[in-house]
């Protein structure tokens, strides 16, 4: 048995100079999360680890709506519940029981969610078909028609752009064989695109002065929880990443 | 990344997590010089302001979520928390974390 002593992130904050945030509709949202989830889980998660998506989305996007941050953490618990192994296609009782340690990348697993071939029990939003076509609908500037027959909440329309900015990032890739990227923290964050009751201009990844902080971001969120993984899980990742970083927007950092 | 400070560097764990964890106090450094170059800078755009405050959201509140669950540490993320040491199974034959906070 080997320790560590953390010294505390936290800390480093402070120096980011402003008040750390929840959503003022978290505790009613956590509500319908959790039961969502346990209806999700087939009323048992017993055996999961108390993630707190909820509680997560709720500190990272402090200003958006309940429809908003219900869907996110939605999305955001099918993305790492779907890259730990606990959802799958099929029907629940298929899905495998118990935890099954998988480290990826954080808000990078959306993309293994896509990638299977059936339909994600629970979520018609995840379904990989539905996305393709959303997709594309974004692709080729449809998502009007997208978004009137949706039910008319922000939230539906916040996750139609995140979901066909993802697709359509990820068969780029796909289509120029480029090295897999790791769409996920970059897409999560252009969520907030609709947390200011304003539509923001596109392409602002791509901003100039905005690219040094899409790489501090990504790097600081993958970092630190690079830290936090399980010894033996970490030695599989390195081996399993050996071939190559498996991120475009993280560096490696400075002699590691 | 840890792995890799230990074996390609020869560091101890506790060396290689706090060289990391200086790497990312180091990014937040160079997060903070360029939000402010954006916000006090000839930057016009208002929709770039409204995105980097809200990557900085993001940073905060994903690394106080770290802390927040059993996600990382397990049932006693409570005591990593508090008192900042985590006990892992060389071996990793429990994939590791056993938390122990005294």
């Amino acid at each position: 048995m080997s320790s560590y002593h953390i010294q505390d992130l936290r800390l480093i904050l402070p120096t980011l100079d402003f008040d750390l945030r929840v959503n003022k509709h978290y505790a009613k949202v956590s509500v319908q999360f959790r039961e969502w989830l346990q209806e999700l889980l087939g009323g048992d998660t017993g055996e999961l680890p108390e993630h707190r998506f909820d509680l997560l989305c709720s500190l990272c996007f402090p200003t958006i709506d309940p429809p908003q941050l219900l869907r996110v953490s939605k999305l955001c618990a099918l993305t790492f519940l779907a890259n730990d192994g606990h959802i799958r296609a099929g029907t629940p009782s298929q899905w495998p029981t118990g935890y099954v340690p998988r480290v990826e990348p954080v808000f990078g697993a959306l993309n293994q969610l896509v990638a299977h071939s059936g339909s994600t029990p629970g979520s018609n939003l995840l379904n990989p078909e539905h996305l393709l076509e959303v997709a594309h609908s974004v692709r080729t500037g449809q998502t009007q028609e997208l978004e009137c027959s949706s039910p008319t909440t922000s939230g539906t329309n916040l996750l139609f752009r995140f979901t066909g900015n993802l697709l359509s990032s990820l068969y780029s890739s796909r289509d120029t064989n480029a090295q897999i990227i790791h769409p996920g923290l970059l897409e999560f964050l252009s969520v907030l695109e609709n947390a200011h009751d304003r539509k923001l201009s596109d392409g602002l990844v791509n901003v100039p002065p905005l690219a040094p902080l899409w790489r501090c971001t990504t790097n600081i969120i993958v970092w630190s929880q690079v830290i936090w993984q399980k010894e033996g899980s970490l030695v599989a990742r390195e081996l399993t990443h050996a071939a190559g970083p498996r991120f475009i927007h993280v560096q490696t950092p400075s002699g590691v | 990344m840890v792995c890799r400070s230990l074996k390609g560097r020869g560091l101890t764990l506790q060396a290689a997590v706090s060289d990391i964890r200086r790497d990312i106090q180091s990014e937040v450094g160079k997060f903070i010089r360029n939000h402010k170059s954006l916000t006090t800078g000839t930057c016009d755009n208002g929709d770039a302001v409204t995105v980097a405050n809200s990557m900085r959201d993001c940073i905060a509140g994903f690394i106080h979520w770290l802390y927040e669950g059993e996600r990382y540490f397990g049932k006693r993320y409570e005591e990593v928390a508090k008192f900042g040491w985590v006990f892992t199974d060389t071996n990793g034959t429990n994939g590791g974390n056993d938390v122990d906070g005294s």
